[in-house]
């Protein structure tokens, strides 16, 4: 009741959380997000889905028990945003020339980097998602499980599609180990 | 048994280390949106306190009416429930003064 009381006298305060508190999360978990965000979409939305995250996630931070880790928490937040993003007008199922033209290059080939993102793109959201949390953070099949909260086969499953799909596709466009 | 696919795609993978920095101000611009819908937040809790309060103003304007003692309202009950309440023993045609005519 006490906490109450003070979250409404306190519009900067969610139940005994401070946006100073919200900031430290910030700090400690925005490279993670940015990198997951910038996994599945692949273009120069990643910083607006960055901050769409977090604002959602200020809005339930009363909610956050602290039961899972924040981490988790603000997981579950960004593929909220993200899918979300996907869905509206299906941007996942085309990306246009010109705006894979638009992308900040990051120092490798730009056509391979051109390639890579398309051929993400070309994997339904799920499986991205896991080929990405697996391939590109690092994730093992138990973690991915615990935090998409599915079972651990279901992962395998959707691991094996998306590396059958993802290399087919980089082999049509002859990728090699180069 | 390594899967070739698998191969494929960490090698390819592996080499594009493209990795997004923050912008400068990206918490600046989140925490200034805190604060905006932290107004927001504000003007909803001063409206919810201010129809409160007009609830309570309203019952106790109800509830400060004059309360009766038992004795007016034993002579209230008794008063309307006597026959001089619909009959005051005057003639239905009483209003027709007689000097009227």
């Amino acid at each position: 009741m006490i906490i109450r009381l003070k979250s409404l006298l306190n519009p900067l305060t969610v139940a005994d959380r401070t946006v100073e508190d919200f900031q430290v999360h910030y700090q400690e978990t925005q490279a993670y997000v940015r990198s997951v965000i910038y996994w599945m979409v692949r273009n120069q939305v990643v910083d607006d889905l960055v901050q769409e995250t977090y604002m959602r996630a200020w809005k339930s931070y009363k909610r956050f028990d602290g039961d899972s880790s924040f981490k988790t928490w603000i997981y579950t937040i960004a593929k909220n945003v993200t899918f979300d993003y996907l869905k509206s007008a299906k941007r996942y199922e085309e990306l246009s020339e010109e705006k894979l033209n638009s992308l900040p290059s990051h120092g490798i080939d730009k056509e391979l980097e051109d390639l890579i993102t398309k051929g993400l793109l070309s994997l339904n959201a799920e499986h991205r998602e896991c080929l990405v949390l697996c391939y590109k953070l690092g994730h093992s099949s138990a973690e991915i499980a615990q935090l998409l909260k599915i079972p651990e086969g279901t992962v395998k499953s959707r691991l094996f599609y998306a590396r059958d799909k993802f290399s087919e596709f980089l082999k049509r466009n002859g990728a090699s180990y180069e | 048994m390594n899967d070739p696919n698998e191969s494929l795609v960490k090698n390819i993978l592996s080499r594009d280390t493209s990795q997004p920095t923050a912008p400068r101000s990206e918490w600046q611009s989140i925490e200034s949106k805190i604060n905006s819908s932290s107004i927001f937040f504000n003007l909803r809790n001063f409206a919810f306190a201010a129809s409160i309060l007009l609830v309570v103003v309203a019952y106790r304007q109800v509830s400060d009416r004059p309360a009766f003692s038992e004795d007016e309202k034993v002579d209230i009950y008794s008063y309307v429930l006597e026959d001089t309440y619909f009959d005051n023993g005057e003639e239905v045609t009483n209003w027709a003064s007689v000097d009227s005519l």
